[in-house]
């Protein structure tokens, strides 16, 4: 804009000067001819009134006198009488020069010549004096053109002067016109004080800029709330573009996938993982497939699912989820493992049934012999339903779907019941039961606590040794109440200590089967007591005896 | 054109890590294959590492492209040609984890002579070596390209030990003796990867300073 101002500055100013001069060189010129041509007239007028009174005599006396001037006189045949520049020898007739023939004829004769040199011209002015002779007077100036070749020099100094001039104007004027422009809020665009041409703009700003800030707040909105929805989801969320580069990535992919939010968008999945399961289903899934797949990194297993998406045929980009099924994977083993157990622990009570049926059924029993036979297959069959029992109950504390009630009941008359009752076993063991502690209350499932403490107390004469002790004591204390059965039984040797909970898991695997129990006694124990939000722990030494405490928190 | 370059250049990136990866599961299988004395895992380092090959040639031509093309210069031509350097050690560390298997396979038929103890923790070592160099290559990182370099002695000092171990069952029980060779090579193959990954952190630092351990100061 500044260099377009002043361009279009110095042109003008070069245009006028060169117009302004030219014409202004052309009027003087036009005044001083006119001038010189009065006086070459009033000099003629002079001559002829001093040749009027003294003759040719007073031509001798002007000879210097008009220098400027030619002075000539002529007779009337054309003969040069006098001439105060040139010889008279060397000067020709001058009858049929133009201002001389005009004079002769009219009295008065004028003429321009251009001399040889170009540059400037002579006038002349021929009077008939009244004897009959001619005098001409003529005078030599510069030409038009010559007198605009003089003023060239004065021309470029103007010009200079006044171009200075324009420039700094100009930059000036360019400044002052260009500072309320640069200083416009383009943030409030109408709040502006400044030229009236630039209210139509101005106001067109305005309505844009309106128009942009809620576009944008709306993107932003967008992308926050897709944010916020993403971040916290639990699946790992990976938005790939059709070559690669990562869109988005949320939290927990970049947790499963041990990497840090990367600094730009648009770089390729490789840079946060580099292992080869993500390449196959990215590349996989960039190629316009779905797959799904599963893989482990080092104790995790994580499910994959990589889906394309397609506009027109061609893929846009890809997503891809990825779950953390590390617990679903485990719970899925522990749950065939034990369906496996159970097929098993059902099948052995089962054989020995189904042998002793066949033999009783072919008759190769003698008769004397079927009652124990019969016995030993109902001793089987009660096996089998308390085991199916026990798989039962496990299933139900498992999917916390307990038909029975919860109840404030008596912990320490309990675990004297069931001392009470399990007193033949122990007896047939050989073992002394004894209960002892304060009254003390929780809230539970009596049925439940009831079979909790049975299963701790079976396990505790069972695995004891001869004359051995069981002592039950519940003890009530600021947090809650505790129930402690110990034994001077075997033991629990330390690597076993963290399995003894789990289904089916034996200490002693060679005692199994003339102890009786399912394998699921300490399994129910541990659930029934989450169940009631208690805690169990384990003390044990090997040989010594084993005391697990059950701490129930204090009922409400 | 400088566009395109770029791309070519993330793109170099890129295939540069994924070739990082399948290195880490070439070496990674063998080291499986090696501890549980399980052909399958063996068989598949060999796999992988056929295609560990395959990406280097992609990679190296990617890279004479880029040169020829491009004519790049100061940082991105030195990470063309530490590229070009980079390429060849990782090759050969699938190499050596295919070698490691071939021995897994021969070996799988008898049961080891003894219970490998330094070699997995020098399996374990060496794999953290070549995880850190393409980490350093992939975040640009110069002080964990240093901590490969300076870890090298761990390896080496591992191999020793090996060594000497596999000379006392030696001189206990001379049956044990051809074994014992196969599982020195093993040893060496993992010191071995070690010191291609230092090559490797080398490299990354070269074309961070632009100064290399073996070829002096950049000239710029």
């Amino acid at each position: 804009m500044r260099r377009k101002i002043l361009s279009s500055m110095i042109l003008l100013v070069f245009v006028t000067v060169l117009l302004s001069t030219s014409l202004l060189t052309l009027v003087m010129y036009r005044q001083l001819s006119e001038d010189m041509r009065r006086e070459m007239n009033n000099q003629a007028v002079y001559i002829a009134a001093g040749l009027a009174t003294e003759g040719t005599v007073y031509l001798a006396g002007i000879k210097g006198e008009h220098e400027d001037s030619r002075i000539t006189l002529i007779d009337s045949a054309g003969e040069v009488l006098f001439d105060n520049r040139i010889a008279l020898s060397e000067l020709d007739n001058h009858k049929d020069r133009p201002e001389v023939a005009e004079a002769l004829a009219t009295g008065r004769g004028e003429a321009v010549r251009m001399s040889e040199t170009v540059g400037s011209q002579t006038y002349y002015l021929a009077i008939r004096l009244p004897d009959g002779t001619i005098l001409r007077i003529a005078s030599t100036t510069g030409s038009v053109l010559a007198a605009l070749a003089n003023s060239i020099p004065i021309l470029i100094l103007i010009f200079t002067v006044i171009l200075g001039l324009a420039v700094f104007m100009a930059k000036f004027q360019t400044k002052r016109i260009v500072a309320p422009i640069n200083n416009l809020d383009l943030e409030n665009p109408t709040e502006n004080e400044t030229y009236d041409e630039l209210s139509p703009l101005l106001l067109r700003i305005y309505n844009q800029k309106n128009c942009i800030d809620r576009q944008i707040k709306e993107l932003q909105q967008g992308k926050e709330q897709f944010e916020k929805i993403t971040e916290n989801m639990a699946e790992g969320l990976l938005i790939l573009d059709d070559t690669g580069g990562v869109l988005s990535v949320n939290k927990s992919a970049l947790l499963f996938l041990k990497a840090k939010r990367p600094a730009q968008i648009g770089r390729h999945y490789s840079n946060l993982n580099r292992s080869i399961w993500l390449q196959k289903v990215a590349e996989t899934a960039i190629k316009g497939q779905s797959v799904e797949e599963l893989f482990t990194s080092n104790l995790n297993h994580y499910q994959l699912r990589a889906t394309p998406i397609i506009e027109d045929g061609e893929t846009k980009g890809v997503i891809i989820l990825i779950l953390d099924v590390t617990e679903k994977q485990k719970a899925e083993m522990i749950r065939r493992e034990f369906s496996a157990n159970v097929s098993h622990e059902l099948k052995t009570p089962l054989t020995a049934i189904s042998g002793f049926a066949e033999l009783l059924k072919n008759s190769l029993v003698k008769r004397e012999d079927i009652p124990i036979f019969s016995a030993k297959i109902y001793e089987e069959a009660t096996r089998m339903i308390h085991l199916i029992e026990d798989v039962i109950r496990l299933s139900q504390l498992d999917e916390k779907k307990v038909p029975l009630a919860m109840e404030k009941m008596n912990l320490l008359e309990m675990a004297k019941n069931v001392g009470v009752r399990l007193l033949p076993l122990a007896d047939q063991k050989g073992v002394l039961v004894s209960v002892k502690g304060d009254t003390a209350y929780i809230k539970g499932v009596p049925q439940l606590i009831d079979e909790l403490i049975t299963n701790l107390c079976d396990n505790a004469i069972k695995y004891n040794q001869a004359q051995g002790t069981v002592s039950i004591e519940v003890t009530e204390g600021k947090e809650g109440v505790l129930l402690s059965v110990a034994d001077t039984g075997i033991g629990i040797p330390v690597e076993d200590k963290e399995r003894i909970f789990e289904r089916f898991y034996r200490v002693d695997k060679s005692r199994s089967k003339d102890t009786g129990g399912t394998g699921l006694g300490l399994s129910i124990v541990k659930h029934i007591a989450s169940y009631h939000n208690a805690k169990v722990e384990i003390e044990s030494t090997v040989g010594k005896g084993t005391k697990i405490f059950v701490s129930f928190p204090k009922p409400a | 054109m400088r566009n395109s370059f770029d791309t070519q250049l993330e793109q170099l990136n890129t295939q540069l890590i994924q070739m990082g990866g399948l290195v880490e599961l070439t070496i990674n299988s063998a080291v499986k294959a090696l501890i549980d004395q399980d052909t399958e895992q063996a068989k598949k380092a060999i796999l992988a590492e056929q295609e560990v090959d395959h990406k280097e040639k992609e990679i190296e031509s990617l890279c004479l492209k880029l040169l020829l093309q491009q004519q790049p210069v100061a940082r991105d031509l030195r990470r063309i040609s530490a590229a070009l350097k980079m390429i060849t050690d990782m090759e050969r560390i699938g190499d050596q984890a295919a070698s490691i298997s071939e021995i897994v396979l021969y070996l799988s038929d008898a049961p080891y002579i003894k219970k490998l103890e330094t070699i997995p923790q020098m399996a374990v070592e060496t794999i953290k070596m070549v995880n850190m160099s393409i980490d350093a290559y992939v975040k640009n990182d110069l002080a964990l390209a240093q901590a490969v370099v300076a870890a090298d002695t761990i390896v080496d000092d591992m191999f020793l030990l090996v060594k000497s171990e596999l000379i006392d069952l030696i001189h206990k029980d001379a049956t044990t003796g051809s074994q014992a060779m196969d599982l020195l090579m093993v040893a060496k193959y993992f010191e071995r990867i070690g010191d291609h990954a230092v090559n490797i952190a080398e490299w990354v630092i070269y074309s961070i300073t632009g100064i290399h351990k073996n070829i002096g100061p950049d000239m710029e």
